[in-house]
């Protein structure tokens, strides 16, 4: 035997390897044994929501029918609220069913029958057992507090939560957000004003919609966050503007047009040609040089002006977009010009002979089945 | 002789600890990010993406060669799919059967004068085909010259119009949520550039019209030992990478890009029969090289389910064709190699790739002959080579349980009680009767890549038929 | 008179259940998913179908196309769905949908127009 494989033959080193193959082989135990029982905990505690579940339904259905239909007498169901007191009893678990299953129907109704279900909740207790869950060290039960008060409207809670938007955790700080715009009654979104996170796309499809499920005439004016220091702050006003079409912003927009945050200044073109506001035209031609070289914002700039046309001016400089070395850019120019009615006046500018790329894009614009 | 034997034992020790340690690293990481993941997602409605507005457009691509015998059902399930705005683009690669034909009538296509721009260069493109069925407007089907699949997702690359770009294929059975919750991590943060998604094993599954409606564990033993390696890889492996934004493979059978990030990256190469690992290399290098910051995210939620080969010459052919993809990735972009320019794709993945996925099939079969000859010449006793197999064994088995212990707590697909009994049984079998067999294969990958080996290897289309609910 | 009810969230169709129930209209159905929905309706006739649109298996804008196209039945369908897009609502009455209810909705609202659908 070679003296450099003395050592592997030592018994010492054996009982090494020997100790790290048993810990492992009890490591794999273990996990074999949390499987199990995992499984276990887990069937048993399905089964015990389920039951809950069913118990629940039935008193919950009947409350929200007959409260809401105005014409049965309180008595007619009170035992129903008895009957729901006592099936929860204290068990955290029970009440946490019950939450749960009244904030995932107040999701899906409006109107009275959701007036019904905030009463449920309240008259059971459950916004304290929700407010208990704002103390909690875990972010997500934290999180979890903020989404059934909000969902079921508790005023009380506004303060704590707003507290909650310089959460150092990211799904409390978003969960919050949104609570405070449900929580909104008057839609002010004043906690707007000095809010300085991010604010993620994702998180501005949840207020719009939340937003959207309110009277649109008592939505702020969205201008008011257009010179906002936190950028993602001006994003989301300037999408919201679109969205919910206040068109008499347009002209603030139009300030927005020399912005140097380049996202900004190219959202503001955008939208103002989603909203049809033909007076920024002139604005936007002012621009078309000066940014010729940039093709983002120069295909911000013939989309909008492709709905806003309105004057020779205006369709010269969408005719000039067709030179554009972008293949974008003048694609659009090329589309705004074809379904405009003056387009047999300004098509016949085109070079000539008419180069084959331009051909090609305008047979791409005019089939039918390529409308997007 | 002396010294030999002592460099050679100091160095598989080395390598030995360093890659149990490192799995251990990852495999822990990784179950922090996954109950990350999984608490943060407790509170998310992925409805809610469905009916924004503002939900970014995603063009799902799918090449489709030779897939005649499925490609309706396929095309319909991808139709299905829950999403608003997306468009899903078919790319028939020069498919010598009749997968063409049988598109043409059951979506009632037409060619249309679409303008394509060879903004990658691909082989040619016969032509661009839209339904006149309402009902099918968002698809859209390519016929072109057979190029191969990169050069089909190319083809795709160029026809999109939208901001992201889906990379599938057409044979994967998509869950119907899946595009909302891939795309959530492009909404999360404005830096992310591609995510990619779990791949989870379909044999054995009931379909029916292209939709899962049961999963059930494979019936089969092959496929059953892929789920184990499935989920250690998906599980214990890739969140981890992920929550280090260290991830260099998005699985080729499911990822999402940033259109625009992916065509100037230059699109896939059609060079390497690993393209999907390649392009999301190379996309993290062009990030690099203009100083830009990024993230690769990635979805463990299981949302495409694939065919595994359920026949041992089949699946050597995919073994030999990932190996073979994985070195042609290192070796394009060797450049990478401890370069602190690249940051931890460079210090990080890039040697931990090298190392310790590509070269570990060479250390363990060496690793292996070089004990065993040591047995033989009796410069080991056998009850040390005895413990040494039993360290590697229950190494292996720990790791095996880990995974399936994550499955259970995280995604807990396979319910029924007996499953959990198989797959302890295929994780004891999995490292005498599959691990040998994987490692040899990858050394054949290597072997003919040497000898200049270059195509995919016939992939026979068994097709998801067979395994209707009765 | 049989309603057919295809919503995958238990609570609120136990909810509608209960609501349609008491409104005496009839029988209602309920189906969970897409797939369980149209092995029921190739089985019998019903009098009338709300729908979910985001189900398991088969979205109920397939299920409306199923129903106009393949049963080549005129049953009156309301969908009744948390989505609200624009286009979503056009395509859902072009392919033969006779209502469309965004949630949140009243339970109330819907048992309204199901009795005048019913009553047509």
């Amino acid at each position: 035997m070679n003296p450099a494989m003395a050592p592997w033959n030592d018994p010492s080193r054996l009982e090494t390897v020997l100790d790290l193959s048993i810990i492992a082989l009890l490591g794999a135990s273990l996990f074999i044994f949390f499987l199990f029982t995992s499984r276990l905990v887990k069937g048993g505690r399905v089964r015990r929501k389920t039951k809950l579940r069913e118990r629940f339904q039935n008193s919950i259905n009947v409350i929200v029918e007959l409260d809401s239909s105005h014409d049965a007498k309180p008595a007619a169901y009170q035992f129903h609220y008895s009957d729901l007191q006592k099936d929860m009893g204290r068990s955290n678990l029970a009440k946490q069913v019950m939450v749960d299953q009244l904030v995932g129907l107040k999701r899906n109704l409006s109107g009275s029958s959701a007036n019904t279900l905030i009463k449920v909740y309240l008259r059971l207790g459950l916004d304290q057992f929700s407010l208990r869950k704002l103390n909690s060290y875990r972010s997500k039960r934290k999180a979890q507090g903020i989404t059934e008060l909000s969902q079921m409207e508790v005023p009380s809670a506004t303060k704590r939560i707003k507290s909650m938007l310089r959460s150092s955790n990211r799904t409390v700080r978003e969960e919050a957000l949104i609570g405070l715009v449900r929580l909104d009654r008057d839609m002010s979104l004043d906690f707007l004003d000095d809010y300085t996170s991010r604010l993620s796309s994702w998180v501005v499809m949840r207020i719009h919609r939340q937003l959207s499920f309110s009277d649109k005439r008592h939505l702020p004016d969205f201008s008011r966050w257009y010179r906002h220091v936190n950028a993602d702050v001006v994003l989301f006003a300037i999408e919201m503007t679109r969205q919910f079409r206040q068109i008499n912003n347009a002209s603030k927009l139009a300030e927005l047009f020399n912005d140097a945050n380049q996202r900004i200044a190219t959202l503001a073109i955008e939208v103002c040609g989603d909203l049809h506001s033909v007076e920024v035209a002139d604005h936007l031609i002012q621009l078309v040089k000066r940014d010729w070289s940039n093709d983002i914002v120069s295909l911000s700039l013939v989309k909008s002006l492709g709905k806003i046309a309105q004057n020779d001016l205006h369709w010269q400089a969408l005719t000039d977009y067709i030179n554009h070395p972008n293949y974008a850019v003048k694609f659009e120019a090329v589309r705004a010009l074809y379904f405009s009615e003056h387009e047999s006046k300004y098509l016949q500018r085109w070079p000539v002979p008419s180069t084959p790329d331009l051909d090609a894009i305008l047979r791409h614009v005019k089939d039918p089945l390529l409308q997007s | 002789m002396t010294a030999f034997f002592f460099v050679v034992n100091a160095l598989i020790t080395i390598y030995a600890i360093a890659i149990a340690s490192a799995y251990l690293i990852l495999a822990i990481l990784s179950i922090i990010e996954m109950r990350g993941y999984l608490s943060k997602n407790f509170f998310i409605d992925y409805k809610l993406v469905l009916s924004s507005p503002l939900a970014p457009g995603i063009s799902l691509v799918a090449p489709a060669y030779n897939e005649g015998l499925t490609i309706i059902d396929n095309v319909k399930s991808l139709l299905s799919i829950m999403y608003n705005n997306f468009e899903v683009i078919v790319i028939n690669d020069g498919s010598k059967d009749d997968t063409l034909a049988k598109l043409i009538p059951a979506f009632d296509l037409v060619k249309v004068d679409f303008d394509l721009r060879y903004t990658i260069q691909t082989k040619n493109v016969r032509g661009v085909y839209k339904s006149r069925n309402q009902a099918f407007r968002k698809l859209v089907v390519v016929d072109k010259e057979n190029g191969g699949k990169a050069d089909a997702l190319n083809v795709g690359l160029n026809i999109s119009k939208k901001e992201l770009v889906a990379c599938i294929d057409v044979d994967c059975i998509i869950e119907p949520d899946a595009l909302l919750k891939m795309v959530k991590p492009f909404l999360e943060e404005r830096n992310v550039i591609a995510s990619g998604g779990v791949v989870r094993i379909a044999n054995s599954c009931v379909i029916e019209d292209g939709r899962l409606i049961e999963v059930k564990l494979p019936e089969k033993l092959l496929p059953r030992m892929q789920v184990l390696e499935y989920i250690r890889a998906f599980l214990l492996g890739r969140m981890a990478w992920s929550k280090l934004n260290g991830l260099l493979l998005i699985s080729g059978a499911f990822g999402l890009f940033k259109r625009d990030i992916a065509v100037a990256a230059g699109g896939y190469n059609h060079n390497t029969v690993g393209e999907d690992m390649e392009l999301v290399v190379r996309m993290r290098r062009y990030m690099h090289e203009h100083n830009l910051k990024y993230k690769v995210a990635y979805i463990p939620d299981p949302l495409c389910w694939t065919e595994a080969p359920s026949d041992a010459r089949i699946l050597s052919r995919q073994r030999n064709r990932w190996a073979r993809g994985t070195f042609e990735t290192l070796n394009i972009h060797r450049k990478l190699f401890l370069n602190p320019r690249y940051g931890l794709m460079g210090m990080l993945s890039y040697p931990f790739w090298f190392f310790f996925e590509y070269l570990s099939p060479f250390i363990e079969f060496f690793g292996f002959v070089y004990f065993t000859f040591l047995l033989v010449t009796a410069q080991v006793n056998w009850p040390f080579y005895l413990a040494l197999t039993l360290a590697v064994y229950s190494f292996a088995l720990f790791m095996s349980m880990f995974a399936l212990y994550a499955e259970e707590t995280s995604f807990f697909k396979y319910t029924q009680k007996r499953d959990v009994l198989k797959m302890i049984w295929v994780a004891l079998l999995e490292p005498i009767w599959f691990h040998p067999r994987v490692v040899w294969w990858s050394l054949k990958g290597n072997i003919d890549l040497m000898k200049g080996k270059k195509s995919w290897g016939e992939m026979t289309r068994q097709g998801f038929v067979q395994y209707k609910k009765k | 008179m049989n309603i057919l009810l295809c919503d995958d969230d238990d609570v609120l169709a136990s909810m509608i259940q209960f609501k349609l129930s008491r409104e005496k209209f009839g029988d209602v159905t309920r189906a969970s998913d897409g797939k369980m929905a149209i092995e029921l309706l190739n089985q019998r006739k019903f009098d009338l179908v709300i729908t979910d649109i985001h189900m398991p298996y088969h979205s109920g804008l397939e299920l409306v196309t199923h129903i106009r196209q393949t049963l080549k039945q005129s049953v009156p369908i309301i969908v009744l769905s948390a989505e609200g897009l624009e286009n979503t609502v056009l395509q859902a009455f072009e392919i033969g949908a006779n209502d469309f209810i965004t949630k949140p909705f009243s339970p109330a609202e819907l048992a309204i127009r199901v009795k005048r659908l019913l009553q047509k």
